[in-house]
């Protein structure tokens, strides 16, 4: 199983599994692979894609909120047993009812609140144990307020992180998205952050989205704009490991993914 | 109200598109805050049947070039957008309904009258109802309440085919002819585990009569009884089907 790099950044992308040959035959380009979703057992390609690349679980293994169930806690194990990933992802994500009767299937971020803090604190901490590995933590945009925050989200992670030592992924093109929203400068917003935590970033493209009406995540190439404000926050994140190409979704080309990643590979490498 | 029971109505109102029409204070939020969430909501609610309608309808989708659209587009329209305005996400009912507007674009003669449209074959609508009855259960999140007694999943779903299904698949699949030698009566099972794992499977007469005798009121004996079976059988046979989210509690 090959491991990340131990000098250096490490850049990489999400696992596709409908573009495997291409990941594969570009494998000097990509040094690691996030991955979304386990393998499907009809993945003909993955035994390969797991014998070249360091790969980072990335998956949904349940959302802090709430405590993580015994089952959500075994298949974290199993999944961490299968990759070894050097750190695993969650996010800071509230997506389902308690009594699990509605769930957005989608990310939407928690109130940030004490109740809120706690909950996460403590969950987290528990899922750390059980993959015994480092947990990194991935901020998510948010549409629209409910305006019962009794802090920033900025304050709400860099509390979570000071009470875990948890590591920051810090997701360039949500936050670029929460400034857009709220009328406000992307490096304004992202220098609030406690860039010093970061262990790895998250770049994509964000294109218009016609129910939004306006810009959203999209599995598309990071603009220029996103990959300099990326170089940005690696320049204050002495702990940063990886960059990743968010990009997940059967519309992904070979192409966009491929040409992602060399770019982020010049801008990261001429700097 | 706490924090985290708020974030449940939260999730409620983003789901529930009712609550957004006939409760539209259901929230405390100010106007500008409640038209940003009802646009939120039908982006989800695109999102998540734009994915499913991809993942459940993959087979006619190989022959998009022929028929000229595949099953997620149909999310683009209006009759899409009508649907997500009272409609649940992920209740059963929306799944229906979703899914009968995309088999209804996939075979609309009408849909381009100046478009030459032709049935692929002549197991084109089977594939469908197979489609849609998959789709059902990879759209359908919606669980039933707990009772005393066992009752079919929600989604959970029996039907008779005429052409052997899994062959039929996999000829697709191998883009080779499909003809009338795959014809074959079969009877297939559909349903949902509680975590999301769909199963579609061949089932033999005995457990198809188990499953239908399964109505949320009928205890073991009487379940037996109803399918003409011993109860150790019956017994046997409802641990698969509970195994697989065909029945549960």
């Amino acid at each position: 199983m090959p491991s990340m790099r131990s000098a250096g950044l490490s850049i990489g992308a999400f696992y596709n599994p409908h573009l495997a040959p291409e990941i594969y035959a570009a494998k000097e380009c990509i040094d690691h692979l996030a991955m979304a979703d386990p393998p499907a057992a009809h993945d003909e390609w993955f035994p390969r894609i797991k014998q070249r690349f360091p790969l980072l679980l990335h998956d949904y293994l349940g959302q802090l909120a709430d405590p993580l169930s015994a089952e959500a806690l075994e298949r974290a194990r199993r999944l961490q047993s299968n990759y070894c990933s050097p750190w695993v992802a969650e996010h800071f994500q509230c997506i389902h009812t308690q009594d699990g009767s509605r769930t957005l299937d989608y990310v939407l971020p928690p109130l940030y609140t004490e109740d809120f803090l706690s909950r996460f604190v403590a969950n987290a901490r528990v899922l750390r144990d059980a993959v015994q590995a480092e947990l990194v933590m991935e901020n998510i945009p948010g549409f629209f307020s409910v305006d019962k925050a009794q802090m920033t989200e900025a304050e709400f992670l860099r509390r979570f992180f000071d009470e875990t030592g948890c590591g920051f992924l810090i997701d360039v093109p949500h936050l670029w998205l929460a400034a857009h929203y709220s009328g406000g400068e992307a490096w304004e917003t992202i220098s609030k952050f406690p860039l010093e935590k970061v262990v790895e970033i998250h770049v994509g493209g964000v294109e218009h989205d016609r129910d939004l009406g306006g810009p959203w995540v999209a599995p598309s190439a990071p603009s220029k704009e996103i990959l300099d404000l990326a170089l940005r926050i690696a320049e204050r994140a002495p702990q940063l490991r990886a960059v990743t190409l968010d990009a997940f979704s059967p519309s992904l080309s070979a192409k966009v993914l491929v040409e992602s990643v060399q770019a982020m590979r010049q801008v990261f490498a001429a700097n | 109200m706490g924090d985290r029971d708020l974030q449940d109505e939260v999730i409620r109102y983003l789901t529930d598109a009712r609550l957004r029409v006939t409760t539209p204070d259901a929230l405390p939020l100010p106007t500008l805050e409640a038209e940003k969430a009802g646009r939120f909501a039908m982006f989800l609610a695109r999102r998540y049947y734009r994915d499913r309608l991809q993942r459940s309808f993959r087979y006619s989708a190989l022959f998009a070039k022929q028929t000229r659209r595949k099953a997620e587009d149909s999310v683009e329209g209006d009759a899409f957008a009508e649907i997500a305005r009272d409609s649940v996400l992920g209740s059963l009912n929306a799944a229906q309904r979703v899914g009968q507007m995309a088999v209804t674009y996939l075979t609309d003669r009408d849909w381009q009258s100046t478009v030459p449209f032709s049935n692929t074959g002549a197991w084109w609508k089977t594939l469908l109802d197979y489609e849609y009855l998959h789709f059902l259960q990879t759209a359908t999140s919606e669980t039933a309440a707990k009772t005393a007694r066992l009752q079919q999943g929600v989604s959970a779903v029996c039907n008779k085919f005429e052409w052997g299904m899994p062959d039929l698949l996999a000829r697709l699949r191998e883009g080779k002819p499909a003809d009338d030698d795959l014809r074959r009566e079969a009877t297939l099972l559909f349903a949902r585990t509680h975590s999301g794992k769909i199963y579609v499977m061949e089932i033999d007469k005995e457990s198809e009569d188990v499953f239908r005798a399964v109505d949320g009121d009928r205890n073991l004996d009487e379940i037996a009884t109803a399918a003409g079976l011993g109860c150790e059988d019956t017994k046997r046979i409802l641990q698969s089907l509970t195994e697989i989210g065909a029945v549960v509690w």
